[in-house]
């Protein structure tokens, strides 16, 4: 039987360049937030679920070495290393730990240190899974100018910016579109003190000023490598009476993850019949089951605001399609008419989101958190103006193909 | 707590490098190099599903989507679709490092060129190909522009031998 589980608490690091704290610390950071936030004491927490990705930043194992520093030492934990989504995963994890009825309080983290490792940002860790097919690929005849026109491409930009044409031929949108979601990313994360990327006033002209890296992306499209941690407390109905007493909490209503087969060219080079990147069958399924077990039938009407998982502008529009908020092909239309505005009338992002800031394994969590914050109505400068009832989290990861869906609403689900 | 960042303002860099040994992994052999090898006969071949129907290019040893062996090989067109396509800013010295390489100084890619890749599928095939697009200017290219595939002077059987793709008919320039 699976019960009703709540969010009693959200505490984030500030997200940056955080060369003042090591790993540990950083993760402590949110932990302690959260702890805090959820008004217990570490002694409350029975289980820890803890999210990172292996390699991003350095390290391979850092669960290893910091469960003293969060309080999990003799505690139950599992770690969770799901790429984009890790985030989104561990907090389902979390979630799922609740819901069984195997633990009444238990606390999820997740986090990435990227200025950890000596490449720029996730180069590392994504050298780590394209690795093994580079060298068979060089085993079967490909050339220098070959590897070096795929490093040109770029690892996860690259797969982006073919996603990005795949969208503007599936969509009829253009690169000022793409201009006014990434302005759109850097206002939002102006109020945000958790925020990467600030730019207070950024328009769409900003935007388009800067370098076309490659065609369609340019640079001002593209998310940071950031460092950084977020974590959610889950608790159980009963425990949420007991702990929580009058303050207010998120209810988890839905959740969902598919995975689709897998983009690009497959493992070792082989074929893949997935043709059209920008079609995440993944996302449509998980939106569709997490609401059908959230009791949604409207996402449109029913959903207030939405923390779409989008490290490059198109993959907002795109998302905000395949999870139902807009018809196929016209939420570029929505963004026009300031729809999607943190004061508009469906906000998504108003934290500024993963354009914005984008540390890895903390950036699925993130967007936990900060549908939770609306609901909870603590989201402070970016808090949107207007009831928030029902919030939507979503992650994106896996080579581009495992998506991940909570749905919180403000009551629990009856 | 006795945090450390209370004690010190930055974190510690230690520099060097560490050989931690070697990885090794299992690729199949077999039918990814009967496609390279019939590259020397500028041949492009895929493997059917016989449940679906799908035909996949590169080949693939079992249906992503059925979970059968494919055992049926088949010979696919050299003409082709684009799908998807990205475009690179002219190239220059210093700007694309990869593994500690000038790809530009090292004579791999020409200064000042411009890299067009596109996403192909070959006509009767369900999958896709990302292979560079020869001979046309960015802004003639279009998403389902008809493209054939470009071959090596002198084919040898390895992947290098597709040099990539060009646009299926004359482009005019009037």
């Amino acid at each position: 039987m699976r019960r009703n589980v709540a969010i009693i608490g959200c505490g984030q690091a500030k997200h940056g360049r955080r060369t003042d704290v090591n790993q540990a610390e950083l993760v402590a950071e949110a932990v302690w937030a959260a702890i805090e936030d959820a008004g217990i004491s570490p002694e409350d927490v029975e289980a820890y679920a803890v999210g990172n990705m292996q390699g991003f930043g350095g390290i391979a194992q850092p669960d290893l070495v910091f469960a003293d520093y969060i309080g999990a030492a003799g505690k139950p934990i599992q770690r969770v290393a799901t790429g984009g989504t890790v985030g989104g995963s561990t907090a389902h994890l979390g979630y799922y730990e609740v819901a069984s009825g195997m633990y009444d309080v238990v606390l999820a983290v997740s986090w990435e240190k990227h200025s950890d490792s000596a490449e720029p940002g996730a180069t590392t860790g994504l050298l780590h899974v394209a690795f093994a097919n580079l060298s068979y690929m060089m085993r079967i005849g490909m050339d220098m100018r070959s590897f070096a026109i795929m490093g040109l491409a770029g690892a996860a930009a690259g797969i982006s910016a073919y996603q990005a044409a795949f969208y503007m031929a599936r969509s009829g949108c253009r690169i000022d579109h793409f201009d006014m979601v990434a302005a759109k990313a850097r206002r939002n994360a102006a109020k945000n003190r958790y925020a990467h990327l600030k730019w207070p006033g950024c328009t769409a002209e900003d935007i388009a000023k800067t370098e076309m890296l490659i065609w369609p992306m340019r640079f001002g499209h593209v998310c940071p490598a950031s460092d950084g941690a977020s974590c959610v407390i889950y608790a159980s109905e009963d425990a949420v009476k007991k702990l929580a007493v009058e303050r207010p909490v998120a209810w988890v209503k839905g959740v969902a993850a598919y995975a689709d087969e897998e983009a690009d060219q497959g493992e070792s080079y082989q074929g893949t019949a997935v043709i059209d990147y920008s079609d995440q069958t993944g996302a449509i399924l998980s939106a569709k089951k997490a609401y059908e077990r959230a009791g949604i039938k409207d996402p449109r009407k029913e959903i207030d605001v939405a923390e779409i998982y989008a490290p490059f502008p198109h993959q907002e529009l795109m998302f905000s399609e395949r999870l139902g908020f807009f018809d196929d092909g016209t939420a570029w239309k929505a963004v026009e008419e300031g729809i999607t505005e943190i004061d508009g009338d469906f906000p998504i992002c108003p934290s500024g989101g993963v354009n914005a800031t984008n540390a890895i394994g903390s950036s699925g969590m993130q967007r936990v958190v900060e549908a939770a914050l609306q609901i909870m109505g603590k989201a402070e400068e970016h808090q949107v103006p207007k009831d928030v009832r029902n919030a939507v989290a979503h992650a994106w990861g896996g080579q581009v193909q495992f998506n991940t869906i909570m749905v919180l609403g403000d009551k629990p689900k009856r | 707590m006795g945090l450390i960042k209370e004690k010190y303002e930055k974190t510690m860099q230690v520099e060097g490098e560490w050989n931690v040994g070697a990885y090794r992994w299992k690729a199949p052999a077999g039918y990814l190099d009967e496609f390279v090898r019939n590259f020397r006969d500028r041949k492009i071949t895929g493997t059917l599903c016989k449940e679906c129907g799908r035909v996949y290019v590169p080949p693939r040893e079992i249906c992503a989507r059925c979970f059968t062996e494919i055992t049926e090989k088949v010979e696919v067109s050299q003409y082709g679709e684009v799908l998807a396509f990205l475009v690179s800013p002219p190239l220059q010295k210093g700007k694309v490092i990869i593994a500690g390489i000038d790809a530009v100084e090292a004579g791999f890619l020409k200064e000042g060129e411009r890299v067009i890749l596109a996403m192909v599928r070959f006509e009767g095939t369900s999958s896709s190909m990302v292979l560079p697009l020869l001979n046309v200017e960015p802004g003639k290219v279009r998403v389902g522009m008809k493209v054939k595939a470009v071959w090596a002077e002198e084919c040898k059987g390895v992947l290098a031998d597709l040099l990539g793709v060009k646009p299926a008919y004359d482009v005019r320039f009037e």
